[in-house]
This record gives structure tokens, C-alpha cells and sequence, in this order.
């Protein structure tokens, strides 16, 4: 608890929240695919910096493999989505 | 020992059959492989008849519950059918060595005769009645796939499903009347234990006769074995399998398969010679097959087809004579020498099946109207046919005459309390042997004399290796008839004169004067041979009538017809053309199901705790929905896969908030996973989706809210009630808490080390329960501990929808699309790329989507020589942390494959071809072995099934490291995920 005196979890938290609901704003309207595809590869990265702060404020580790996987793996869908569209399909 | 191998060795040889790499061997090996085996197995049987002291038996206890016993023996009706199955197994290989075409899949046609043979020898060898009903069913299954060999021909399908119907339906009539046998001797007090072991089943017969049941049982048992040996009225199926290749017909179809049903009629004699009902169930269905079975003998074309319609009229011969052996004068019993008529029909049945082999070879026809004269060209083939037919005729000096006599002493010497049966049954039994005059006449004069038939035919002998076989059979039948007094003794001993009386009355001899008997046959001769005369007349009047198969059209009428129509009406009134329409009515009636469930056991809501639930997962929930919204509702298909991810994610941190690291790091893996299967297989599919079809009319949209909403509320209710549930409705664990609090306490450490403990602690119940899983983490402790035989099932299913998968995708064939749907496909995908969505502006994209480039990006392929393999290690640390920590085989096998499919996608696929041509399915039976393995390795050290060992292993650069058993259960988990993913991921990128 004692990690993150007092004011800065709440600003990291509302910072990260609002570059969440900006982010789905961008997936829910679009308007081009391509778009999509960012702001969801966006979120990934959002999503990560959400659970480390989380972590830290409440002082635990057990986040950890979790964010190791999502970065490690995180990155696979967005090229897929891009090869697919790039090629219109994912394997050749 | 011996015996044990002796049984095995048949299906050892059929499993090498199919794992030898049969595209680096002679085409030849098959033949020599069945040859080798079965030339051991007939060593063996010698070395056990003459070589050893007294007859091997095997005994184990299997399930002692239900009678079953793994109990073999080789009593005398054993030891002849031993003899008998393997020694024509080795002439038959013999002779299909010639006679097949050595192309046609000579690995498969072997490698089931051998199991064939194997099944035979372990029916009749069981000496436990519930283990011989398990040959039984095997004998069934390689018979299936025998007469189907020809798989191509609709005629050889229909042949193969008519008997696998008829016979399998007959194995489950056995089996009733063998649960009948089992649940008698309960009521009647005796142990379950041994009960089925036949000299049990003969020692308690007064049990199974005096119950009130025991004629149900009887007529079961009986129904079982007139099924497989083709007895009226089910005699339709064995003409039907003559489209079996000739070897098939004559070693299970003439030899051996269809005497199973004859050989149980021999077991059961014992038991059930004193029932009332035996003589007439048993007798009068033998006569009336035989009438059957002979008359439409006469009126086939196909040589082949008389041979099996004479086959049925043998057999009923064979089952009429157990049914005559009770009640005759005086109430004796007589069954003498019942082997004999067996092995006599045996010898020449399988002999005339291999020689109308010959003449299919040598004129390729087998209708007799077009033969003739066969005579000059073919005389090998001649003299063996007319010794072969004389033989099944009777005529003196061969064995079949012995055979014939006895079988008609026996029906005159009946003596019956009706006058009717005692009277009309060797009556019925005289009438059917006219026929048998006439068709071996019809064998013997139609082709073989007069002047050729048809100029078209040019019919050459057979060579010597396709005439050897049937030469030594038919050389034996005749041998056997002259020297038939030295057989008699051996034939005696090998039959339990304790049941079936002594067989003084009869002395076989191949001559014994002028008496009834001769007069008898003399009749029978000249009737029979007016009969053949007028065999045309015959024959034209039954296909005047259009060539009705007796019973055959009931079975067409059920089989092929009713069953089928009823199936359609049932799939065309429950399943629409419609999946979201045949979901919702799933949906409706499972949700209706569990809520009646609810309702009618008294379901009380749990008492939710509405003040602790964080304001963060409803807001995340609210998040969600958002993009919810846009899954459900977006014209384009890439969209909703995209608006999907975050929705994963947001889920992810729900897990992680909740503190289920474990389904967190699952969720993040499967996302990545399930992203590339559906991209993959978003390019077979239009890109743009059609407005779903409303099946409930106006309100279909506002029902699928409903049904969505119900069963999302009703399986959280449903797991909330699980999680805080307690014991109180299974006695064993009162006084527990809650289940998750059990678990959470009996993970890692064994609350009572002993039984002796937790019943000192009061908790009786707890002393099965010792065991710990020996982990930290109770979700992976739970999966591959706890619960680890869901789990075993679980990816034994996962790896089944995995080969369904590849199944789909090999036989859509032409689901292989042209270049040019190709191209449209493509430029369908580009459209999504280059357009911005609903009503907003066309612009041209300003970076890549125009440019097609020639490679994959130099950062893309650079990276991914980097990535995958730190993933890999990653996966490797998840494993092996997995019973404590986070992690765990299925986890690590997510991450393994999404390491190897983003090299796929990395790379092209002449620069990774060995990944595209490695076989991932053969991952899949590996990782079942390592899972069943570990279960069976617990079993072995006296532990229940999966029972889990631990300890703890230094690693010295990784520190210390806890094994437990469960980890080998864990890699097998491991190897399947991985390899079902991957086959997957493989087989849908290949188009």
C-alpha cells in the first residue's frame, strides 16, 4: 500500500480509464477496419499498464504471469488481423 | 503362459499388419506375416494338445460384480474348434494368397482375417461366457469389415451392414440372456463371482431351469446364437454376405463364424437339454432352416449363392441336431459325436466355397445357366467338386455320409410327448435332405457336363496354389470317411460324456448293412435326384414370384425403409437449415431442463452478497457491453472479431481482480488461439454477414435478448450455488464446510495423514481421502488431481473435435476452391480493407492497404526468429511451475501453440516446410498415452485409478522442484492441447 503514496494511484488509474473509454470509442465507431485494429492493440497495451499499477497498489505478484503473457502473446492477433487483410489470409 | 499366447498372438500379428511401414515392403509380406503367425499359433496348439501333461487354463479376476471372469480353458469342445479355426485359417491363407489380387489392400484384408482368427479362438476358448460374449462381438465387427472388403460396391456395403445388424442385434440378445443368467443366481443366492464359467453354468443348471424366468432367458440365449449361425428366420443375412471376397465366405461364412452360434448351442445343451422347450425351439427351428435353406438352394443362379442358401440348410442340420439330442426313449440323453457333424460340414463347406472360387477365377461367372462342360477344361477342379459335393450329399464313403447317418438316427430315435414333433420333425428333416440331393447334384451336373453354354466363356483350370487348399480338405473328408472308427475315439473323448451321454447306441461305420437307414437313403437319392430334374422348373417359378428373399423383406421393410424414415421425419421436425434457429431451441429446452431441475428439488437462490461486489467489475461488465453491442450487431465479419478482443481482455482483468490468476492467463492464451482458427477460417466464409433469420417471427430479436439473459443469470446462479454448496446431500462428507473449502484445504497437504487419524478426528469419511494432491495451486491440483478423470475425458473430447475437424476439411474435396473464387475471395477481403464502413467516405488508404509486397515485412520476419522461441521457454517455465503456481500443462500447451502458429504466420511456407509437414495428430495419442499411463501406473502400485504420488526433485539451476505424478497426467494434457491446436491451425491454412 505503501508502494503509491496516496494521490498518484487514483491519477494513474483515471488516466488509464480514460484512454480506455477514447480507445473503445475508436473500436465501437470505427469508422475504418484499420482503426479498429489499433485502438484494440491499444487496449491490449492499456489493459497491461492497468495490471501493473493494480499490482503495485495492492502490493501482490501474482499479476505478473499474466502481464508476461499478454505482452508476450498480445501482439500475435494484431498481425494476424493485418496479414489477413494485407493478404486475405494467414498462412502461405 | 503358453495358452495366453497362444490367444494373443493373432492380434499381435494384426496390430503389426498395421504399424509395419507397409509403403517400404513386398506386397507379398501380408500373406507370409498371416502364414507366420498362424503357422505359430498351430505349433502352440500342438505343443498344448500333445506336448503338455494336462490342459492349460488362465484364470483372473476381471469383475467379480457381474460374473466376469478373464477365464480361458481348453476343454475338449475348445480344443477342437482351436484346431479347427486355425487350421483352416492356414489353408484359407493358403489359398487367398492365389486367389487375391495382390494389390487390393492385401494389409488390411490380413490384418482383420488375423483378428478374425484371434476372435474366433478367444470365443471359443473363453471359458467365462461374458469373455466368450466379447469375441462374440469381435468375430461380428472383422465379419462387418470382411464383407465389406470391396468398400466401392453398394451391394458388398448393404451385405456387410444387413449382418453387422443382424448378428450385433443377436450379441445383445446374449448378452441379456447372459445378465439374466447372472441376476438368477443372485436371487437364487449364489455368488456372482463364478457363476458365468461354463462347468458352473452346467453344475447350477437345476438354478436357471427352476426359475420362472427361464424360458425368457433360453429363448435370448437361443437368439443369440441363431443370429450368427443364420438360423430361420434370420437366415437372410448369410446369402446377402456372400459379397465377401471368396476367401472371406468360405473361412468365416462356411468354417468357422457362423458355427459360433452352434458351438454355443453345445455349451448350452447341458444346461438346457431338460427344458421342454429345447427340442421344439431348437429342432423345429433347425428343420424349417433346413427346408428353408435347401429349397432356395435350388433356386439361385449363382453357384456362390447355393453354396450359402445350402450353408443355411447345413447349419439348421447342425442346430436340429442339439435340438434332437433330448428326449428320447426313456428320457436318455444323446448327443454323441456332435463334433463330427460339425467338422464333416466344416471340411467340404469350406472346400466347394475355395472351389467355386476356382471357377470364378477360371470363367469369371459363377452362374451355372451359363456353364457347362467344364468337365475337359477344368478337371482338377471337377473331381474335387464332385467328391466335395458327395460328401455334403451323404454318399457312402466319405465323411459326410457318417455325418448324414448320424444325424438320422438321431431324428428317428426322437421320441417327443407330442406325436406331432416326434413324427413331423424327421419328416421335415427327411423332406430338406432331398434337397440337398438335388442342389449337389445341381453342383456337380449343371456345369460341369454337357456342351458349353456360352461361346463368351473361356474357362481355363486353376493353377496349383489356388486347388492345394481344397485338395487337402477334400483329401481329408475322404479320408476320414474311410478310416472313420479311428476317428471316433478321439471325436468321443473330446465330448463330455457327463451331459451328453455315452454314444454306445452308436457306432459310426462307413457301411453298416441293409437296414431302415439304407432304405432311407435310397429314397432319398432317387427323390432327389427327380427333384434336380426338375430344378428348372423350380427356378423359373421363383423368379416368376420375383425372387422373394424369405424374412429378408421384413428386415428391408424395418432396416431400410421405416428406421430411415422415421430418422428423417425426426431430423427434418427438431433441425432446421438454421444454426442459430436449431441453438436457440437447444438452448430453450436445456435452460427449461435445469430450471424444472431447480424447481422441483426445491432450489433456494443462494443469498448473494450485494455489498461486496466491486464497483470495478461492474464497471468493466458496462465496458464490455459496449463492445457486446458491436459483436452482435456489425454488418462485417472482421469488425466483430476485432470488437471481440477487448472484450477478452476486460474478462482477463475480471479473473485477475477475483484472483484467478490461473483463468486469466487460460483466457489471455485461448483469445490468441481462437483470433487465428476464426481468421483462418473467416477466408472460406462471405465477408459480409446476412441479417440472421428470425425463427420466432416479430419477437425473435427481443426472445434472443430473453434466452441470452436467462441462461447468462441462470449459470451464475448456478456457480455461485456451487462454489459456496455444502456436503449436506452426500452423507460420506458431512461436516465439511463447503466444496471450495475442501478443496482449498486437501491441495497440498492431507488434512489426516492416516485413515486411522481422520476416523480418531471423527471424520470417518475422510479416511478414503488421505491423499493429497500436493500443490499450491488448487485450480491445477484440482484438474489434474481431484478431478483428474474429467480432465482425462476432457481432452481425450478435445482431441476427437480436433480429427473431426480435419475429417470435415479432408472430405469437403471439393470444397477446394478454383484460383479464380480465389481471387474473388480475396479482393472480397481487400474491399473491407479499402473502404471505410457504413456511409463514411471512400478514400484511398494512404500506407499499406494498396501495395501487395513481395515479402513478409523484414521487422515481421526478423522478430519472429526471436519471439517464438522465448515464448517456447515461457512455456517450458509454465509447466514446470504449474502444480504451484499459475500455470500448468494446459496453459503451457496454449503458449506453445501460439508460439509455433506465429511462425507460421511469420513465415512463408517454403521457408518453414518441415513445421507444415509434420504430422501434429500423432501428438494426440501420445499425450492420451502419458494421461491413461499415469492413471494405470497408480492401479498398478495397488492406488485407485489416477491416484497422484509427489515428491520433490532438485534441479540444481532451477532450484528445487516438486514432481508429482500428476505432472506426467499434466504432459499428456500438455501434448494434446498442443497438438489439436496446431493440427488445426495447419489444416485450415492449407487451402
Amino acid at each position: 500500500m505503501d508502494l503509491l503514496p496516496f494521490p498518484f494511484p487514483h491519477i494513474f488509474f483515471t488516466g488509464l480509464l480514460l484512454a480506455l473509454t477514447l480507445l473503445l470509442y475508436r473500436v465501437v465507431r470505427g469508422p475504418h477496419v484499420l482503426d479498429r485494429i489499433m485502438a484494440a492493440d491499444s487496449i491490449t497495451l492499456v489493459i497491461i499498464c492497468l495490471m501493473g499499477i493494480w499490482q503495485v497498489t495492492v502490493g501482490t505478484s501474482f499479476f505478473f504471469d499474466a502481464i508476461l503473457a499478454l505482452s508476450v502473446v498480445g501482439f500475435i492477433g494484431t498481425i494476424a488481423l493485418a496479414k489477413y487483410l494485407e493478404r486475405g489470409g494467414l498462412i502461405h | 503362459m503358453l495358452f495366453l499366447l497362444f490367444l494373443l498372438l493373432p492380434f499381435a500379428g494384426a496390430l503389426l499388419s498395421l504399424v509395419l511401414p507397409r509403403e517400404r515392403l513386398p506386397l507379398s509380406m501380408p500373406r507370409w506375416l498371416a502364414l507366420g503367425f498362424t503357422g505359430a499359433c498351430l505349433l502352440l496348439l500342438a505343443w498344448m494338445t500333445f506336448g503338455m501333461a494336462e490342459r492349460p487354463a488362465v484364470f483372473a479376476s476381471w469383475m467379480p460384480q457381474v460374473g466376469l471372469n478373464f477365464s480361458i480353458w481348453l476343454d475338449g469342445p475348445a480344443l477342437f474348434f482351436a484346431w479347427l479355426v486355425v487350421g483352416i485359417a492356414f489353408l484359407i491363407f493358403h489359398y487367398s494368397g492365389h486367389y487375391m489380387d495382390p494389390n487390393d489392400s492385401p494389409w488390411r484384408f490380413y490384418a482383420t482375417m488375423l483378428f478374425f482368427m484371434g476372435s474366433m479362438v478367444g470365443v471359443v476358448v473363453s471359458k467365462n461366457a461374458l469373455l466368450m460374449f466379447m469375441f462374440w462381438e469381435l468375430t461380428s465387427i472383422s465379419s462387418f469389415i470382411l464383407i465389406g472388403h470391396w468398400h466401392e460396391k453398394a451391394s458388398a456395403r448393404a451385405g456387410a451392414l444387413r449382418a453387422l445388424i443382424v448378428t450385433a442385434s443377436g450379441g445383445l440378445c446374449l448378452l441379456a440372456g447372459l445378465a439374466a443368467l447372472v441376476w438368477m443366481a443372485k436371487s437364487a443366492g449364489l455368488d456372482p463371482a463364478m457363476v458365468l464359467e461354463w462347468d458352473q453354468l452346467w453344475a447350477n443348471r437345476e438354478v436357471y431351469l427352476a426359475h420362472p424366468a427361464a424360458g425368457v432367458a433360453l429363448v435370448l440365449l437361443l437368439l443369440g446364437a441363431f443370429t450368427k449361425s443364420a438360423q430361420f428366420p434370420f437366415q437372410f443375412w448369410l446369402p446377402g454376405a456372400m459379397e465377401a471376397p471368396t476367401p472371406v465366405s468360405a473361412f468365416l461364412h462356411a468354417a468357422t463364424m457362423v458355427k459360433a452360434g452352434i458351438y454355443l448351442l453345445g455349451r448350452l445343451y447341458p444346461m438346457y437339454s431338460d427344458a421342454g422347450m429345447w427340442l421344439w425351439l431348437v429342432g423345429g427351428t433347425g428343420v424349417i432352416t433346413m427346408c428353408i435353406g435347401g429349397f432356395m438352394a435350388m433356386c439361385a443362379r449363382d453357384i456362390k449363392q447355393l453354396l450359402a442358401h445350402s450353408t443355411v440348410s447345413q447349419l439348421g442340420l447342425l442346430t436340429a441336431y442339439y435340438g434332437f439330442g433330448a428326449h428320447r426313449v426313456g428320457g436318455e440323453h444323446l448327443l454323441p459325436l456332435d463334433l463330427l457333424l460339425v467338422l464333416s460340414h466344416a471340411l467340404f463347406k469350406g472346400a466347394l466355397f475355395m472351389l467355386c472360387g476356382v471357377i470364378d477365377h477360371g470363367c469369371h461367372t459363377r452362374d451355372w445357366t451359363r456353364l457347362g462342360g467344364l468337365r475337359r477344361t477344368m478337371p482338377r477342379t471337377f473331381v474335387l467338386m464332385a467328391i466335395g459335393c458327395a460328401s455334403m450329399a451323404g454318399v457312402p464313403l466319405t465323411f459326410g455320409f457318417v455325418a448324414k447317418e448320424l444325424f438320422l438316427k438321431a431324428s428317428l430315435s426322437l421320441h417327443a410327448e407330442s406325436a406331432l414333433l416326434t413324427w413331423g420333425l424327421p419328416a421335415l428333416a427327411i423332406f430338406a435332405s432331398l434337397f440337398t440331393v438335388a442342389y449337389c447334384l445341381r453342383i456337380v451336373v449343371s456345369p460341369f457336363f454337357g456342351a458349353p453354354r456360352d461361346p463368351e466363356i473361356h474357362p481355363h483350370e486353376g493353377g496349383i496354389g489356388l486347388l492345394a487348399a481344397p485338395a487337402i480338405m477334400i483329401a481329408l473328408c475322404l479320408a476320414a470317411g474311410l478310416y472313420v472308427p479311428i476317428l471316433e475315439k478321439p471325436l468321443a473323448a473330446l465330448t463330455n460324456a457327463e451331459f451328453y451321454g455315452t454314444h454306445s447306441h452308436f457306432t459310426v461305420a462307413f457301411f453298416h448293412g441293409a437296414d431302415k437307414l439304407l432304405a432311407i437313403a435310397v429314397f432319398l437319392f432317387a427323390v432327389g435326384a427327380g427333384v434336380f430334374l426338375a430344378g428348372g422348373r423350380i427356378l423359373k417359378a421363383y423368379e416368376n414370384a420375383g425372387s422373394p428373399m424369405i424374412f429378408r423383406s421384413a428386415y428391408e421393410a424395418l432396416f431400410d425403409r421405416a428406421i430411415p424414415a422415421f430418422a428423417a421425419w425426426l431430423a427434418r421436425t427438431t433441425q432446421v437449415a438454421s444454426l442459430s434457429t436449431n441453438l436457440m431451441r437447444t438452448l430453450l429446452a436445456a435452460f427449461g431442463l435445469v430450471i424444472a431441475a431447480m424447481i422441483s428439488s426445491g432450489f433456494a437462490l443462494p443469498n448473494i452478497d450485494f455489498e461486496h461486489i466491486p464497483l470495478v467489475g461492474v464497471a468493466l461488465s458496462l465496458l464490455m457491453t459496449a463492445c457486446l453491442w458491436l459483436v452482435a450487431t456489425h454488418r462485417i465479419a472482421l469488425v466483430r472479431l476485432i470488437a471481440m478482443a477487448p472484450i477478452g481482455l476486460f474478462v482477463t482483468l475480471l479473473f485477475l481482480i477475483f484472483k484467478a490468476p490461473d483463468l486469466a492467463l487460460t483466457q489471455i492464451l485461448v483469445e490468441v488461439a481462437m483470433l487465428i482458427v476464426l481468421l483462418l477460417l473467416l477466408f472460406h466464409l462471405p465477408q459480409r454477414l446476412m441479417p440472421p433469420p428470425r425463427p420466432f417471427g416479430r419477437f425473435g430479436k427481443s426472445m434472443r435478448l430473453i434466452l441470452s439473459v436467462t441462461g447468462g443469470l441462470l449459470m451464475a446462479v448456478l456457480s455461485h450455488a456451487g462454489f459456496a454448496s455444502t456436503f449436506k446431500n452426500i452423507p460420506t462428507f458431512q461436516g465439511e464446510p463447503t466444496v471450495s473449502e475442501y478443496y482449498i484445504q486437501n491441495s497440498k497437504h492431507a488434512r489426516y495423514e492416516t485413515a486411522a487419524e481422520a476416523e480418531a478426528a471423527g471424520y470417518p469419511a475422510f479416511a478414503p481421502y488421505h491423499h493429497s494432491g500436493g500443490g499450491n495451486n488448487v485450480v491445477n491440483v484440482i484438474l489434474v488431481d481431484f478431478r483428474g478423470i474429467d480432465t482425462m475425458g476432457e481432452v481425450t473430447v478435445l482431441g476427437i473435435a480436433g480429427l473431426g475437424v480435419l475429417c470435415l476439411f479432408t472430405l469437403k474435396r471439393k470444397h477446394v476452391r478454383t484460383p479464380e473464387q480465389k481471387a474473388a475471395a480475396l479482393l472480397d477481403v481487400m474491399r473491407v480493407n479499402e473502404r471505410y464502413d457504413e456511409g463514411a467516405v471512400v478514400a484511398p488508404m494512404p500506407f499499406f492497404a494498396r501495395r501487395m509486397w513481395p515479402s513478409p515485412s523484414l521487422i515481421m520476419s526478423e522478430m519472429a526468429r526471436v519471439g517464438p522461441p522465448l515464448m517456447l521457454v515461457f512455456a517450458v517455465v509454465l509447466f514446470l511451475k504449474g502444480h504451484g503456481e499459475p500455470g500448468g500443462g494446459f496453459i503451457a500447451g496454449l503458449m506453445a501453440s501460439a508460439a509455433l502458429a506465429t511462425v507460421f504466420i511469420s513465415f512463408r511456407r517454403s521457408q518453414i516446410m518441415p513445421m507444415h509437414d509434420f504430422k501434429y495428430r500423432s501428438l494426440l495419442p501420445i499425450g492420451l498415452v502419458f494421461a491413461v499411463g499415469t492413471g494405470l501406473a497408480a492401479v498398478l502400485f495397488g492406488q485407485p485409478f489416477l491416484a497422484s504420488v509427489h515428491g520433490y526433485v532438485g534441479l540444481s539451476a532451477l532450484g528445487k522442484v516438486e514432481l508429482a505424478s500428476a505432472m506426467v497426467f499434466d504432459l499428456g494434457v500438455f501434448l494434446v492441447v498442443v497438438g489439436t491446436t496446431l493440427m488445426i491451425i495447419e489444416r485450415l491454412g492449407r487451402d
